[in-house]
């Protein structure tokens, strides 16, 4: 998880750039207070997180509820501030949130939300709306905002007499077409994308994940996409990081990642993707929930459910380590020793 | 655009218009901008319509009744013409009214918005500041101001101004700390708008439904606070007069002369009546979730 190891990892990536967003060693701490005079409990939501996107490339961050994705997603955009750790982007980094220079920061790095109704504003047309980043970053007159508003509904599939609408005119597919028009109003060079299309019905889901792939081919953006959903990510994202309890147990491109889990506790995601026409045996069903994060286990934090788990993996937490080409995984079990847990 | 026209109404009188403007809005609403148009109207040009002065005397015709040649809404235990009063009336309560409303919501919202934004330290303060003043008994403290200050107009407006701020801060507030946990200020914030975009452009047009409301609750209250310090013989001093003033000294004669009191009274129930109704009816025309 240190800066050293990853060198590494990203020589064998397929795209050699050097990263545009970096994060090392990020943590975010909650603090939950049980009752009244109770002592305030440390929640890690996020412990040691490092990870690098490159110029151009999706990563997609899977893992349960829970598991810290959204709150990481925070953090790399520099909205939620992090305990420990750095976030560079373009090689800087990130300025504290809400600073003269993380507002002019945002013009390059935009954030798409789960539930696009609650990120508009429902008093403004949405041409407005789309005009908003324009405004802030002062980007072009009046006349160039206008005419920079119509190319990008059209681009994201909104027709023009759909501009004097308000948000809760619109179908919830659409809304979130403003949303990521919005997003890239200004030509940013780095999306995050949160649970973007779970809101969505199922037959609009594709629609706008083949909207956010248009998007990204047509413009190099990077992008980070964080979802619950391992088919979308595997249609979209070149690399994933799966998430448990706060930290990456496993990491690499997304077709070997899916194809060979490494960690168990991918195994038991992929197998818990129905596929049809297949049977249930022999899946490997996780029982249990997540721990709380408030109550971390010792060791590995995925042993409880773990049904490989040793001694080891009581006692001490595995390192996220390169373990193929590309990839690296969190687990005892995995890596140096040819005990594939298999 | 609906707005100038409904502004524009009562000069044009083409059959088509009048007939679409019933369409737009109920005529509930339309009596209430009529008669408040009406109001604005008298307070403004007061001087110009006021048939005598508001002093003078005619001891020969003393608590004459409604309707009689010459005083229209009578006259009271001094000869002064009521119509002539109530017109003064009106500017002067008005102007109170209006300016101690606006300066209480500004000052009021403000002070809100400033808690929500900094949290901390300056929300303690805004919030204590609220509490303090919602303890104080305000006709204590007015009389207290007014004691020592003398009452001036000035004065006045200022100090029902600083009634009811601490409602519309604690409103404010609580709301706009409420928008920002939503996603949409959260949005903008992302975006890279300053807070000033945020709170101005984004959540106060959002929250100004509830404040509109407010707002309409105050201005009644404003009027009757000032009825109560001018019966006290702190707010407007006689001979100047205002609606609260004339209902205080009308009191006396109400077996004898009700229409010295009854005048004042009936124009502020419809002020206020029409406030409240043009009041809902544009906080749901400002909402384009309702339509």
């Amino acid at each position: 998880m240190t800066l050293d190891v990853m060198p590494d990892v990203t020589r064998d990536t397929p795209r050699k750039a050097a990263p545009l967003l970096e994060a090392d060693g990020l943590v975010r701490i909650y603090e939950t207070r049980k009752g009244l005079f109770g002592q305030p409990v440390p929640v890690r939501a996020v412990n040691g997180v490092s990870l690098k996107v490159a110029q151009g490339e999706t990563l997609g961050i899977v893992g349960e509820s829970g598991s810290g994705k959204s709150t990481l997603g925070r953090m790399l955009l520099g909205v939620d501030p992090s305990q420990e750790g750095v976030v560079r982007f373009a090689g800087a980094p990130l300025p504290a949130a809400g600073t003269p220079a993380w507002r002019a920061l945002r013009a390059h790095m935009q954030m798409v939300h789960q539930d696009p109704l609650a990120a508009l504003d429902k008093r403004l047309t949405i041409a407005d709306q789309i005009r908003e980043p324009l405004d802030i970053h002062a980007r072009g007159n009046r006349a160039e905002r206008r005419a920079r508003v119509a190319e990008l509904m059209q681009a994201v599939g909104l027709r023009p007499d759909q501009a004097g609408r308000y948000p809760h005119e619109l179908s919830g597919g659409q809304r979130q077409r403003v949303v990521i028009a919005r997003a890239l109003a200004c030509g940013p060079s780095l999306l995050v994308c949160d649970e973007p299309v779970s809101a969505l019905d199922v037959s609009i889901q594709a629609q706008v994940v083949n909207l956010l792939a248009d998007m990204q081919a047509a413009n190099g953006l990077a992008m980070v996409f964080i979802s619950h959903d391992l088919k979308v990510v595997r249609n979209l994202a070149d690399r994933v990081a799966v998430m448990y309890l706060g930290e990456i147990v496993e990491e690499g491109p997304v077709e070997a990642v899916f194809a060979a889990p490494q960690h168990p506790y991918t195994q038991a995601l992929v197998s818990s993707v129905p596929a049809p026409g297949k049977r249930l045996d022999g899946r490997m069903i996780l029982k249990g929930e997540p721990p709380n994060p408030a109550a971390r286990p010792a060791g590995c934090a995925f042993h409880p459910r773990c049904p490989h788990a040793v001694a080891s993996c009581r006692a001490e937490a595995p390192a996220l380590v390169p373990t193929a080409a590309g990839r690296r995984a969190a687990c005892h079990l995995v890596g140096g020793a040819d005990r594939l847990a298999a | 655009m609906a707005l100038t026209d409904i502004a524009a109404a009562p000069a044009v009188r083409r059959p088509g218009l009048t007939t679409r403007l019933r369409r737009l809005v109920p005529w509930s609403v339309a009596f209430g901008m009529v008669w408040l148009g009406a109001t604005l109207f008298v307070a403004v040009f007061a001087d110009w319509l006021r048939p005598y002065s508001i002093t003078q005397m005619d001891l020969m015709a003393r608590l004459v009744p409604p309707l009689t040649p010459g005083h229209l809404l009578g006259t009271d235990e001094l000869g002064r013409d009521v119509l002539s009063r109530l017109i003064q009336s009106v500017q002067v309560s008005f102007v109170i009214a209006f300016g101690a409303t606006i300066l209480s919501a500004v000052f009021g919202t403000t002070l809100g918005f400033l808690a929500a934004r900094f949290r901390g330290l300056a929300e303690h303060i805004v919030i204590m500041l609220a509490d303090f003043q919602a303890a104080l008994p305000f006709l204590i403290m007015s009389l207290a101001v007014l004691a020592f200050f003398g009452s001036s107009m000035v004065l006045l407006v200022a100090l029902m101004g600083f009634y009811g701020w601490e409602r519309y801060a604690r409103i404010a507030r609580g709301l706009a700390i409420s928008a920002g946990a939503q996603g949409y200020a959260a949005a903008v914030v992302q975006l890279g708008g300053t807070p000033a975009r945020v709170y101005l452009k984004h959540i106060l047009p959002n929250v100004a439904s509830t404040l509109i409301v407010s707002m309409t609750l105050t201005f009644p209250e404003i009027i009757l606070m000032e009825s109560g310090l001018s019966f006290l013989g702190l707010g407007v001093q006689p001979p100047e007069t205002s609606l609260g003033n004339m209902i205080g000294f009308g009191r006396e004669y109400l077996t004898t002369a009700p229409w010295i009191m009854l005048a004042p009274a009936v124009v502020i129930s419809l002020t206020t009546l029409s406030i409240s109704l043009v009041g809902d009816w544009l906080r749901d025309k400002l909402d384009p979730t309702i339509r």
